[in-house]
């Protein structure tokens, strides 16, 4: 059985072009033939998912068992947002193959420290 | 409701329902697809599963060796897209074309993607009518399929959902027509 974990130290909201700083850690049946953290968004809603990879980070040699740290700076935009058809959702993923071993971690980009949300206040 | 939170999101359907094969699964559509020369047809109307089966059967096909070449026509595309002859020219016995709304072709455009494909190892198509190919399955629908879906997706329906029945008749039988007036209806919560 396999297990992967991003860890981010907690921090959920970061803001247009921070720097993403975290740490890596997985456990898989097979050796690994390649593993890779990406940052990028996605879209969720009424339509077909839009998604974008924004950046990567290819982590040379891993092993079965194995804990390393990344770094990613994000990009000026787009902000996290929801609407009633559509919301733009920012991530992390670890991908550890073979065997498609797939982790996600979740997190807002905004200027405001909050998903923007469409339709507040009109 | 945010869209992210809505249960009848699109990318939740997808991933939550997929076509649920007759007796024998997709193991025994392959037993068929292989019978019928690996060319064959997945006959349905609009919002039956017709292009989900499509896309587990490459799945399922990708597993025993075969590649997938998918090519999808919209709702006015009335030829091949314009890479089609050379994605074609590469094809071999271990390629399989699926084609995703054959019934858009014309007649002579349908004779013509026929022909590119014809080293490939197979062509499925999926088409609101029989005649294109052999037919391999057709995917058929009900309320009660519906319902189940809709409990699926969304265990407890809040007061004022439409049933199942309701939207099944309101959309002629359309189940992704019929998930989208859900997603709409939880939208304006």
């Amino acid at each position: 059985m396999s297990t992967l974990r991003i860890d981010i130290g907690g921090q959920r909201v970061f803001k247009p072009g921070d720097r993403i700083e975290g740490r890596v850690r997985w456990q898989v049946d097979d050796p690994p033939q390649s593993a890779e953290v990406r940052l990028f968004w996605y879209t969720s809603g009424k339509g077909t998912r839009d998604v974008e990879n924004v950046g990567s980070v290819t982590l040379q040699t891993p092993q079965p068992n194995d804990d390393r740290t990344f770094s990613l700076t994000l990009p000026r935009q787009p902000y996290s947002f929801s609407g009633k058809l559509i919301s733009l959702i920012w991530a992390l993923e670890l991908i550890v193959e073979p065997g498609s071993n797939v982790e996600r971690q979740e997190f807002v980009m905004s200027p405001t420290g909050a998903e923007v949300v469409l339709g507040e206040g009109a | 409701m945010k869209a992210r939170e809505n249960p009848f999101r699109a990318e939740r359907v997808i991933d939550t329902i997929r076509y649920a094969c007759p007796d024998g699964g997709l193991d025994a559509l392959i037993a068929r697809l292989a019978a019928l020369g690996y060319r064959a047809a997945i006959v349905g109307p609009h919002g039956a599963g017709k292009t989900t089966l499509l896309e587990d059967l490459g799945r399922a096909l990708e597993d025993c060796g075969f590649r997938i070449t998918s090519v999808r026509l919209g709702a006015d595309d009335r030829r091949p897209p314009d890479s089609w002859p050379v994605r074609a020219a590469r094809l071999g016995p271990r390629d399989i074309v699926c084609l995703d709304g054959a019934e858009q072709l014309s007649a002579i455009a349908w004779l013509g993607f026929r022909w590119r494909a014809r080293r490939a190892a197979g062509l499925i198509v999926t088409s609101h009518a029989r005649g294109r190919l052999p037919l391999l399955i057709e995917c058929t629908t009900s309320s009660d399929l519906l319902e189940r879906i809709v409990r699926r997706l969304s265990p407890e329906p809040a007061a004022g959902t439409p049933t199942a029945t309701e939207l099944f008749d309101r959309h002629h039988g359309n189940l992704r027509d019929a998930l989208r007036e859900l997603y709409d209806v939880h939208a304006a919560r």
